[in-house]
């Protein structure tokens, strides 16, 4: 099977050469259910916090795009109270040249610059766009709350 | 005539002065004298008129742009874009069909000959459906439309076709908008769209390796020895980018290099993926292609892929405020279909009556589910039985009770005389003026609702098993004719049967939403009278399609063409007794709520 051919190369290269903020690897034996975390980025009110998400990879990885959701609760537009992310290159915009790595570095990017045009919490996308202040303390309240 | 030079004749009148135009109306009036007594609205007496030849405007331009260089790269005539014509100026001409290369034919089903006196059932059922003027498209003929809009383009902006396909794609066939933003700015369009910067559309590279010296595809990390790579340099396996474009070809929009923004050309697409890929692509666009055009309709029936066009929209929205059916038929089955609510051809019912009776369809069909499953138990042993035949004259195999699908009462009450079981109410409840207050309540009114879906729904399944039954008759005969030398015109009163038979479903099946939607009147137990006599006629007819033996099919022939002409007889019976019904405005408001909310 290429999967798991592939899945074990960025396996691999991850061991080899991990990306500054971001781990990521296997839950137990199986090697098509991982587990990663996200350092908070230091310029955005998530800093200090650690974030946990699970990836699953479908059986025709890379073709079909992995299944990436937050366990850690999190305050964002586009992340939604089951962890799920909206975030193109998940959906339609998956290409098989993407890789973990580059999903996570992604997130990390959303995490920065969320997307409040296309939210997936209206909610928090209204405050985000209204009220940028109150967006951040809510945000850090969250963070401290369930990431530290 | 031949068939191809009617057609031709027909689509040059769009492109030129009135000449042609007379040649072409003198054309269907032999056809009407040819097939007697039709009766026609006052609508498509005439082929072409002027205010339609403005609204062609647009399209005379197309034609005459890309007519120059058309047959450079396609070696297709330019008039074979399609079959024009106006349904019911004869019973057949909305069979004219276009064969996969363009070439336009008329279908098999031209009826004429000894029965023509008998068979007027396009006649029949144009009471108050009107035949739109249209032409019907296949995909091909779509595809071959949208490479002359490529072409016209492609001169406009002084690009490749290539790159316009792409250009249009990326836009969703918006040429409008292309056009402005590309002439704004050509540099940032083609950036955004995944081009290359110049002009040069480079097509990618196939490379192969050695095998001492494999190539590692990033992909599937195997060691692969052929790659396929674009301008960019990203390279991957044959395998791995032939996976990654087959799984985008469905989805009709560019198709990107799977690590940049570099967009496959049609070339690239046909060396990955085989010859003919990039076609498929050009076909699953044709979705956005065709919805970006207001006159242009998908056939609503269940996988046909027959596209009409139109000409005349701007009468639809009157000819629906009239209680007319605009309907029109697509080119490859044959299928009629309502321009307005796209949905088959709901003759007698108008517009509104159809368009509510379909949401209170779906709205109730969670309730109607469990009331009414797919089976019925029989009256007399209940074992489940399910219908697989098209008439409702039922027989239990188990305990060869004969029986009515529809009342599931004894058939022998039945009788031959009266078939009676579609008036509202026979079990107990006549419905009249003074008890219709009295049965307010919504228990009754579902009551009511589910007794004509009941028999709405009856009918539609008898049509869809009408229709197999029907073909498969029409074949045993047609192998019969081989063997036996029965010429084509004696065997032709099968295939009239089977258009008398479901053009009767079809009347009788649409008078019952109507019959529903009526306030109880004297006139309309006249109608749920006459709808009677067509339901027993119809199964009548229906029944002399169960017969297996196709000699003895033939020899019954007199038989099918009587009871063609009951059914037909009482078909007129139905519809101008729905006319009365339709005039006398004794339907209440609820009928005409979406009407008032049109306008």
């Amino acid at each position: 099977m290429s999967s798991i051919k592939r899945i074990t190369k960025e396996l691999n290269d991850l061991g080899r050469d991990p990306p500054s903020s971001c781990s990521a690897g296997p839950v137990g034996d199986d090697l098509f259910h991982w587990q990663a975390s996200i350092m908070g980025p230091a310029d955005s009110p998530y800093a200090g916090g650690v974030f946990f998400l699970s990836i699953h990879f479908p059986t025709d990885y890379p073709f079909k795009a992995p299944k990436i959701q937050f366990t850690t609760k999190i305050y964002h537009p586009n992340i939604n109270s089951n962890g799920n992310i909206c975030l193109d290159i998940l959906k339609d915009q998956w290409s098989p040249a993407l890789t973990i790595s580059k999903l996570l570095l992604s997130i990390c990017s959303l995490l920065t610059d969320a997307n409040p045009d296309d939210p997936l919490v209206p909610e928090i996308a209204h405050i985000y766009k209204t009220n940028p202040e109150l967006y951040q303390k809510n945000a850090k309240e969250w963070t401290k709350k369930y990431a530290i | 005539m031949p068939p191809d030079s009617v057609s031709n004749e027909k689509l040059e009148s769009y492109d030129s002065d009135g000449s042609e135009v007379h040649i072409d109306s003198v054309e269907e009036e032999e056809e009407e004298e040819d097939f007697g007594s039709f009766e026609y609205s006052e609508e498509e007496e005439f082929p072409i008129d002027e205010e339609e030849g403005e609204e062609l405007e647009d399209y005379d331009d197309i034609i005459s742009n890309s007519e120059s260089q058309f047959g450079d790269d396609f070696d297709i005539e330019p008039s074979t874009n399609g079959t024009t014509f106006t349904s019911g100026s004869s019973p057949n001409n909305g069979h004219a069909t276009t064969d996969s290369i363009g070439n336009s034919r008329r279908g098999d089903e031209y009826s004429y000959g000894l029965t023509q006196g008998q068979f007027r059932e396009e006649s029949t059922s144009l009471v108050n459906s009107t035949p739109m003027k249209f032409k019907t498209y296949t995909t091909m003929d779509l595809i071959d439309k949208m490479h002359k809009q490529c072409r016209k383009l492609s001169e406009i902006l002084v690009i490749s076709q290539d790159n316009v396909i792409n250009l249009l794609q990326f836009f969703s066939w918006n040429s409008e908008r292309l056009m402005e933003d590309y002439v704004t700015d050509p540099m940032k369009v083609r950036k955004d769209a995944g081009l290359l910067e110049d002009s040069h559309d480079l097509t990618g590279v196939c490379t192969t390796y050695p095998k001492t010296n494999p190539f590692s595809c990033f992909i599937c990390c195997d060691d692969k020895l052929t790659t396929y790579k674009l301008a960019c340099n990203h390279e991957y396996c044959t395998d791995c980018y032939g996976r990654y474009v087959e799984d985008r070809l469905s989805e009709g929009r560019v198709i990107k290099c799977p690590d940049c923004d570099l967009t496959l050309q049609t070339r690239d697409i046909d060396n990955i993926c085989g010859e003919g890929s990039s076609l498929k692509l050009l076909e699953s666009s044709m979705k956005e292609y065709v919805e970006r055009l207001r006159a242009f309709k998908w056939c609503p029936a269940p996988d046909c892929k027959g596209i009409v066009e139109v000409l005349n929209m701007s009468e639809v929205k009157d000819l629906v405020n009239e209680g007319k059916i605009p309907f029109v038929r697509c080119g490859s089955e044959g299928h009629q279909f309502c321009v307005s609510c796209l949905f088959e051809n709901h003759s007698p019912a108008p517009c509104q009556i159809t368009k509510n009776w379909i949401t209170k369809c779906k709205d109730d069909s969670e309730t109607v589910k469990w009331i009414l499953t797919n089976t019925q138990t029989c009256p007399r042993c209940e074992t489940s039985i399910e219908k697989n035949g098209g008439c409702n004259h039922m027989t239990c195999k188990k305990c060869r009770h004969e029986f009515c699908w529809i009342c599931l009462g004894d058939w022998k009450l039945h009788g031959s005389s009266y078939y009676n079981c579609t008036r509202t109410g026979t079990k107990d409840q006549i419905i009249t003026n003074e008890n219709k207050k009295t049965i307010a309540s919504t228990k009754e009114s579902l009551k009511r609702y589910l007794h004509f879906y009941n028999l709405f729904s009856v009918h539609e399944v008898s049509t869809k098993l009408d229709m197999a039954r029907c073909s498969v008759v029409q074949s045993t005969v047609r192998d019969l004719q081989v063997v036996s030398g029965i010429s084509w015109i004696e065997a032709q009163f099968i295939a009239d049967s089977a258009k008398v038979l479901l053009s009767g479903r079809q009347c009788l099946k649409w008078s019952y939403p109507l019959a529903f939607y009526c306030d109880s009147t004297p006139l309309l137990n006249i109608f749920e009278n006459v709808q009677a006599e067509l339901a027993m006629a119809v199964e009548s007819l229906s029944k002399m399609f169960e017969i297996e033996d196709p000699a003895e099919i033939v020899e019954k022939k007199k038989e099918f063409i009587d009871d063609c002409g009951v059914v037909l007889l009482r078909q007129n019976a139905v519809l101008s007794c729905m006319k009365e019904l339709l005039e006398s405005k004794t339907l209440p408001d609820e009928a005409f709520i979406l009407k008032k909310s049109v306008r």
